[in-house]
């Protein structure tokens, strides 16, 4: 990029304008740009250095060369905060561990016999119990807006605004795992709607908004029914059903008041059968929380029975004479409208809703009594979304569409996209519970994935987001061990990327590769450790961790250098240090061979120490004894044969006796020769000795030969 | 959803992250080394130089990283086309200079095979030359392994190249059992040294073959910008990015090879590159994000997707177009019209960065789908989601011969 930043951006820019999504990175770097360097950090996480073009003379000298920038990816919407998202990713683990466990331990039952046994449960009662911690990790349920008893005129309770992932979450719990409440779904999408409906306020005008507007405007109002917004709410929330607020609305009504009663006696007896009405509307649940109106009936056949008698009742109503003697106009006409709701009345349902999803709960409200399960529920929604169309699109009407129309993979992908690959992950137990066709669309492996499934290539996905942040890569082992075919391969890059300067954080990655059986990459991971500390100094740990590595390559060439320095003179100092340090690895030194030499060589040394002239001593017969064992052992490289044996010629040429009987000197000698022939070879090491050197061994080893061959005699 | 993490020094001209993310290394015009810590190794949140050298007189072009299984090193390319090595056991010193009057080294990249570290460095005389660490606790002692020139029959050679730029990627794999194998392309002024080769150490002759050619037939002269391996985390097949000027071109690289010793390749998809060089292309941890960066100044994020009907790769793309703040402050007209277009850039982009797979799924499970829609699915880049849903509906009831599109599906366009 030359000169102007900006002119070269635009170029490429409008070549793919319509189809890449284009983010503003802000790095507060002055222009000229003369270079951008990237690098893939923990996770999804990017560095971008965004270098400045060098000053030229002339220019302030104090400006920055440019700055380094950290790019999350794929990081939340904002909705929850990085804490609260942290807490959600923790206390998600168990749930979802305990629902793997719990799917291998069944798995392996059904393998083992084909009938269930008596004490079998269903797994979608699992799927549950899993959906519902997960569900309380997201907040608690809100109650819905209801009346508050203390002030009668504070009709919406104060809530704290739920979250939308929770709403998402309840409604995947809703249609995919609660098999047992499918027969009262729509009585459960009113409850969802009621906790949720002031998420939609956002993009558009919702009953919940018009509540909300309506609240402030109340306690102002001296004549309540006088007022047109008042009788257009009170329709509202009739509509989406939120029945306790209606009555307590109506209970508002002026001709409830002492002095006005004896005037409006008639009008209020109205308003009063209304209200009545209302709180005796038949519902098709189990049942409903303390202070919620209607009347619960499990059973459909008593349902239908109590709704054809609720309506007969409102139609009854509806025609009776006392509405030509009630004086006061909007009262009449407003519970009029009220009556043509309950009985369902398209236009009057269509006037009194605003987004569509409050149409629709409305359908099922008075329209539909008797839906169940999702027959046509998509087509219907698909009608109110056509008569109530949305400024713009919500994730979470996205989710719910993609649900209703029974496609999986828009589900999922509405999840994703909405959600993000937290829920994605966690909500497909849910999609699978007891779900054949989405259970062979999520678990089956696909090539053009690299051989994984959906469900895998999710999980991981979401562990490389955990693995971008400090505080959450722990967990990422967990999900990635559910994947069957890459999660290993992802999880030995992760922990090969973990760094191994801090001590604490090396023995917890050891460990998680201990856990999980990743022996190459714990030896890596040692491996890098030993290396550093070898590298600052700390000769014994970077030993230790070398060791624990079983890097045979760098030890042996540790011990080399071990030897050189050892080897260079018996009484010098360095050799104490050195001694120490071959000490201090003790019996621990067994594990390589490198080591293990060096550690006989020590007692070698040590023993050749102690001899003095002339004298046979157990020093002496020790010296020997160790010279054989080293020579002996394979461990031994070839390249230290010669100066062992040149050590040892004062033990060889010794005057009082031969130290070393007949078979032990032909075994020096065999080596000897080896070590003649091995000098052709082409990775031969000279050792560092005298050129006579090895005609003196070779000549010192025959005269103990013959010697030891008399005195065996 | 950005942060800053690090104030680069005057005149940096290049830079590099270590294995763990943990450590930055710059190098700048006045052949200066400096190296960023952040004084909390956990949190890394912010980095502060730590230490500066003077490694050479000239600008340092290059600065990599040694595997951190050989201590904490960093290779240094310098404008004079010299290559060192500095380690830093407390301070950094010089552990090893190579250095050749008749050629300058390009591009370097470390090898960490199981037995021994590797060292590719291509030259401008278009020379590579592969180098192994004789001692695994020194950086001192390299033998020079192999020289060859980058083409795919040994026989013939070619004198008098001139190589203006090249790039080196090995392949990330770590195992035991793997043969060392890296990727390399050229920029020269000879054709068929440009085109990317695969090298492989063949153990039994001791000597490094090319086992496939990344190229088109059509396209072998082009020159190469750069070269970047995908990690493998599980796949059958390799996976490779090249970028040269008709855009960044994604290679499958089977595993077994036929009677010549080659691999079978095959070009899956082509994404757009930078409408010139292309500086830098990085793969994520899982081989399924590629991050690019070149002359136009952008960050490209290009996001793997499922195969599709029509048997084409398609790639999110997400462009990261750098605004400096005050910039972005005066309603500068450029940076209007991007944030028009890509509406709600803060929100939207995060969240849909995943979003793709399932609906390249639903798509390939749909049978019905042929003719219009497909000239949809060609195209390499991304295309948005709900505006493909749509087009798909609009297939779908043109099949069934319902006109009427679903509104809400046109309102979620709009908002895309």
């Amino acid at each position: 990029m030359s000169g102007d930043t900006n002119g070269g951006a635009l170029v490429a820019y409008t070549a793919d304008a319509n189809k890449a999504i284009v983010y503003p990175l802000r790095h507060g770097v002055k222009p000229p740009i003369s270079r951008l360097a990237i690098s893939w950090s923990r996770g999804n996480t990017l560095r971008v250095s965004v270098m400045r073009k060098p000053s030229t003379s002339g220019d302030s000298g104090d400006e920055d060369g440019g700055k380094v920038v950290e790019v999350k990816l794929g990081n939340g919407d904002g909705e929850i905060s990085d804490v609260l998202w942290r807490r959600i990713a923790y206390g998600s683990v168990s749930p979802f561990a305990l629902l793997q466990s719990r799917r291998n331990s069944v798995s392996s039952l059904s393998k083992m016999s084909f009938n269930s046994s008596p004490y079998h449960v269903e797994w979608w009662e699992y799927v549950l119990e899993y959906s519902k911690d997960i569900n309380s990790l997201l907040g608690n349920r809100q109650s819905p807006p209801c009346l508050l008893i203390e002030d009668p005129k504070a009709i919406l309770k104060k809530i704290e605004k739920p979250t939308c992932l929770k709403a998402a979450w309840e409604l995947m719990e809703l249609f995919y795992a609660d098999k047992l409440s499918q027969a009262w779904l729509p009585e459960l999408l009113v409850d969802w709607l009621a906790d949720y409906d002031n998420l939609l306020s956002g993009t558009q005008v919702t009953v919940h908004l018009k509540l909300l507007d309506f609240q402030k405007d109340i306690v102002s109002l001296q004549v309540i029914e006088d007022h047109p917004k008042f009788w257009e709410v009170v329709s509202s929330a009739l509509a989406v059903g939120w029945l306790e607020i209606v009555v307590k609305l109506l209970r508002l009504h002026g001709s409830y008041q002492f002095d006005q009663l004896g005037n409006r006696e008639i009008e209020n007896g109205l308003v009063e059968t209304v209200a009545v009405l209302i709180s005796k509307m038949p519902r098709m649940r189990p049942e409903l929380e303390a202070g919620k109106l209607g009347e619960c009936f499990k059973d459909k056949p008593d349902f239908i029975k109590a709704w054809e008698k609720w309506r007969t009742q409102i139609t009854k109503l509806e025609c009776s004479p006392y509405w030509v003697q009630c004086v006061h106009h909007q009262t009449r006409e407003g519970l009029r409208n009220m009556l043509q709701i309950m009985l369902g009345n398209i236009n009057s349902l269509c006037t009194a809703t605003c987004h569509w999803i409050e149409l629709y709960i409305s359908h099922f409200l008075y329209v539909r009594p008797f839906t169940a399960g999702l027959e046509s529920m998509y087509s219907l929604a698909q009608k109110c979304i056509q008569s109530k169309p949305m400024a713009s699109s919500h994730r979470l009407m996205g989710l719910l569409i993609g649900i209703l129309s029974e496609n999986i993979e828009v589900v999922l992908a509405e999840c994703s996209k909405g959600f993000g690959p937290w829920m994605v992950t966690h909500a497909i137990e849910l999609l699978t519970a007891g779900n054949d066709q989405a259970d062979t669309l999520l678990h089956e492996e696909r090539h053009n994935l690299g051989g994984i499934s959906m469900e895998e290539l999710h999980r991981l996905v979401y562990a490389q987001v955990l693995s971008s942040h400090a505080l959450t890569w722990q967990i990422a082992p967990i999900y990635l061990t559910s994947c069957m075919q890459q999660g290993m391969g992802l999880l030995e890059i992760l922990l090969y990327k973990q760094p191994v300067y801090n001590n604490q954080l090396l023995l917890k990655n050891i460990e998680i590769c201990r856990l999980y059986e990743l022996d190459i990459v714990s030896s890596n991971i040692m491996k890098i450790a030993g290396m550093y500390h070898w590298k600052h100094g700390k000769k014994g740990s970077g030993i230790f961790w070398l060791q624990q590595a079983r890097d045979e390559v760098r030890l042996n060439r540790i011990a080399q250098q071990m030897f050189d320095s050892v080897g260079k003179s018996i009484s010098d100092e360095s050799f104490r240090q050195w001694e120490g340090l071959i000490q201090l690895l003790g019996s621990e030194s067994k594990a390589v061979g490198g080591l293990e030499f060096l550690h006989k060589y020590r007692d070698f040394k040590k023993s050749l120490l102690q001899i003095h002239d002339g004298k046979t001593t157990e020093a002496t017969r020790q010296a020997v004894e160790s010279l054989i064992s080293l020579m002996k052992n394979p461990s031994t490289p070839p390249r230290f044969w010669l100066p062992l044996l040149y050590d040892s010629l004062k033990l060889l040429n010794w005057q009082e006796r031969p130290l070393l009987n007949a078979s032990q000197t032909s075994l020096l000698l065999n080596k000897l020769q080896e070590l003649s022939m091995a000098k052709l070879r082409p990775d031969f090491v000279e050792a560092d000795l005298p050129p006579q050197a090895l005609s003196s061994v070779r000549l010192a080893l025959a005269t103990n030969l013959g010697r030891s061959i008399l005195e065996e005699q | 959803m950005e942060k800053p993490i690090a104030t680069l020094d005057k005149d940096t001209t290049c830079s590099s992250w270590n294995y763990s993310g943990q450590r930055l290394a710059t190098g700048s015009l006045h052949g200066t080394l400096a190296v960023f810590d952040s004084p909390d190794p956990a949190s890394s949140s912010s980095f502060s130089s730590t230490s500066k050298t003077r490694v050479h007189d000239d600008a340092v072009l290059k600065v990599v990283w040694v595997p951190p299984e050989y201590g904490d090193a960093v290779a240094c390319v310098c404008k004079d086309g010299s290559l060192s090595l500095w380690e830093e056991p407390l301070q950094w010193k010089l552990c090893k200079s190579f250095k050749n009057k008749s050629t300058q080294v390009l591009d370097v990249q470390f090898g960490a095979c199981s037995t021994s570290l590797k060292m590719v460095a291509a030259c401008s005389d278009g020379l590579v030359k592969v180098y192994e660490l004789l001692d695994p606790l020194e950086l001192k002692n390299w033998q020079l392994q192999a020289e060859f020139q980058n083409v795919i029959d040994s026989v013939s050679t070619f004198a008098k190249a001139s190589c203006l730029s090249a790039s080196i990627s090995w392949n990330p794999q770590k195992g035991e059992s793997q043969e060392a194998s890296f990727v390399l392309g050229f920029n020269s002024n000879t054709h068929q040294l440009n085109s990317s080769k695969v090298w492989e150490f063949d153990q039994a002759h001791n000597r490094w073959v090319p086992v496939a050619e990344l190229a088109l037939p059509a396209d072998k002269g082009d020159q190469v910008y750069s070269v970047a391996w995908a990690p493998n985390i599980g796949r059958s097949y390799e996976v490779i990015a090249v970028s040269t000027d008709k855009g960044i071109a994604i290679w499958h690289i089977g595993s077994n090879p036929d009677l010549d010793g080659r691999l079978s390749v095959e070009n899956v998809a082509l994404l757009s590159g930078h409408g010139g060089e292309v500086w830098q292309m990085e793969w994520d941890m899982c081989g399924m994000t590629l991050a690019t960066t070149g002359s136009d100044g952008i960050v490209r994020c290009q996001i793997f997707e499922l195969r599709l009907v029509d048997a084409s790769y398609t790639f999110e793309d997400i462009i990261m177009k750098n605004v400096p703040t005050d910039l972005a402050a005066t309603a500068d007209p450029v940076s209007l019209n991007i944030t028009n277009i890509a509406a709600g850039p803060m929100a939207s982009v995060p969240a849909g960065l995943y979003a793709k797979v399932h609906y390249g799924t639903s798509l390939s499970n749909v049978d019905w789908l042929h003719g219009g829609a497909e000239s949809l699915l060609s195209l390499t880049n991304l295309f948005i989601v709900l505006g493909l849903r749509q087009a798909l509906r609009r297939a779908k009831d043109a099949k069934q011969g319902t006109p009427n599109a679903v509104h809400g599906i046109k309102e979620e366009k709009s908002s895309i």
